[in-house]
């Protein structure tokens, strides 16, 4: 029978196997089968926290699986494992009966005595893994260390495995949400780019929409916070300003009551939006700035220069002071450049200094040749810690030639 | 956190706290909960130092949003004393400044008393 250090190492070299198959449920199966063995219990189980309801959910079982196939859910702080989870430590029960366990799957499969453990990351629980017997055990010292043991280990590894999980998703989220291609509007042309900061995806965001009116509605923004909730929050703040776009054409209308949804039903979100409405003649921009840093303008033979734009308050706080529109010309070959703060802050610097450099880099020509040389002007300067997102906006000469149509006409060509 | 710890000082019922060389999303939740543990203390006034502040991402502001909220709904009142902080621009770009007293340093916000009281 194998001793102590090997059962360690049993245990160990299982989540390590498991960790580089980057399958989070293939970990916590072969994790479950192993700690059974090593205690020579009848069953185990890891149930992880489902965080937005505080219940523990069966995640995998080993001669109970009864539970995933129930799907189990247990009240945090209530039973056995809701004690666990409750506690941080492990728990003992050499004796179960109805008082000390909720679950009637336990009850029904005669279990004995159960010992658990908390799935611990950064001193927060994240789940609970036990064992069970069918015969009375008492179970020793030795028994709780090595199975919190394998329930440290499985904590580091759906830690990490949930990070991978949460960095695809956002990804993708992210992709969804910021198509490479841009849709195609008359008068207009435009190019974007978005960087990741530090290989994570944050909620950073621009969009592009023209509008039944004629005009269109041009939008950058920066969630607070990175991954997969900011990415989250960042889509419903893109789709709920979609929204108010269609019901609004004033900027700062459209800003105040994105702010109000967030702030009823989002209320811990923060985001900085830019709101720029396009006239449908293409030669005017009407702006409105939820605490973000102002776009750039750069008109032809001229040096680019900050777009003069009142500078209101953050998405997600509340304040007496309405929102204000600033109104620019748009004269042809005018580019027009809308970007987040990761492209211009940088620690040792104002801020200022990084949108002078900004400035410096912003020509008026080929909408993709300005991103691309924007980029490359930044890209030394900023240390890509924060996520980038850059939108470019030109006035189609070939509009401006043709002059100044009815809005009615526009809305059958485009 | 980078440079000297934050401090916290009363007179009577005004604290003053002084918040770090950066803030950043490594320390904005440390910054958020000192602010808000002073709050909790039944401050009449809270002036965040951050004149010698010289980095504040969205992260800091946000927790200086949180703690603002949070103070309002106590009936505290969160001032911000900048001084030459590079943070300025940050906070004006954000507008913060339209909705939080913004005082040139601690000195005279603490000798400006609370509109409403």
């Amino acid at each position: 029978m194998p001793g102590w250090a090997d059962k360690v190492r049993d245990i160990q070299s299982i989540t390590d196997a498991a960790l580089s198959l980057l399958d989070p449920q293939a970990l916590l199966n072969a994790l479950v089968e192993r700690v059974r063995e090593a205690l020579q219990a009848d069953t185990a189980a890891v149930l992880l926290l489902d965080h937005p309801k505080g219940q523990l959910v069966a995640a995998a079982a080993n001669g109970l699986e009864e539970e995933l196939e129930q799907g189990t859910r247990i009240p945090m702080g209530r039973g056995f494992a809701g004690r666990i989870a409750a506690l941080g430590k492990p728990v003992i029960l050499n004796e179960v009966d109805h008082s000390t366990v909720v679950n009637p799957i336990l009850l029904a499969k005669g279990i004995r005595s159960l010992l658990g453990a908390p799935l611990l990351a950064d001193g927060q629980v994240i789940g609970v893994l036990h064992v069970g017997t069918l015969n009375g055990r008492l179970f020793t010292s030795q028994d709780v260390d090595l199975l919190q043991l394998a329930a440290d280990r499985a904590a580091v590894a759906v830690q990490a495995l949930n990070a991978q999980v949460d960095r695809a998703a956002t990804a993708a989220l992210q992709r969804s949400l910021l198509p490479a291609a841009l849709p195609v509007i008359g008068g207009l042309e435009l190019a974007a780019r978005y960087v990741p900061g530090s290989g994570n995806v944050g909620g950073d965001w621009y969009d592009v929409f023209s509008l039944p009116t004629g005009d269109v509605c041009a939008v950058i923004g920066d969630v607070t916070g990175t991954g997969l909730n900011a990415a989250v929050i960042m889509g419903r703040m893109r789709s709920a300003l979609r929204a108010y776009a269609l019901e609004s054409s004033d900027p700062a209308d459209v800003l105040e009551r994105l702010s109000r949804k967030m702030r009823h039903f989002e209320p811990d979100a923060m985001a900085s939006v830019l709101c720029a409405m396009i006239s449908p003649a293409r030669d005017q921009v009407r702006l409105s700035s939820a605490g973000h840093p102002p776009p750039l303008i750069a008109r032809p033979g001229q040096p680019a220069e900050l777009a003069e734009v009142a500078a209101d308050v953050l998405i997600g706080v509340t304040s007496p002071i309405p929102r204000r529109v600033s109104t620019i010309g748009l004269s042809p070959d005018t580019v027009l450049c809308l970007y987040t703060d990761g492209l211009v802050e940088r620690r040792d610097r104002s801020i200022d200094d990084g949108i002078a450099r900004l400035a410096a880099a912003v020509a008026p020509g080929d909408p993709e040749d300005a991103c691309a040389a924007v980029m490359l002007a930044m890209s030394g300067y900023v240390t890509h810690r924060d996520d980038i997102a850059l939108l470019m906006i030109r006035q189609d000469p070939a509009v401006a030639r043709v002059g100044r149509p009815e809005a009615g006409q526009l809305k059958e060509v485009w | 956190m980078t440079g000297a710890q934050p401090a916290v000082s009363w007179a009577g019922r005004h604290a003053v706290v002084i918040l770090p060389d950066e803030i950043d999303i490594t320390n904005s939740g440390e910054v958020c909960d000192l602010l808000l543990s002073v709050i909790r203390q039944d401050p009449d006034t809270i002036t965040a130092d951050l004149a010698r502040t010289t980095f504040c991402d969205s992260a800091g502001i946000h927790a200086i949003v949180r703690a603002n909220r949070q103070a309002r709904s106590r009936g505290a009142e969160l001032r911000l004393a900048v001084g030459e902080s590079p943070v300025n621009r940050v906070l004006e770009l954000a507008g913060l400044d339209r909705v939080m007293p913004v005082y040139r340093d601690v000195q005279q916000s603490c000798e400006t008393p609370r509109a409403s009281s």
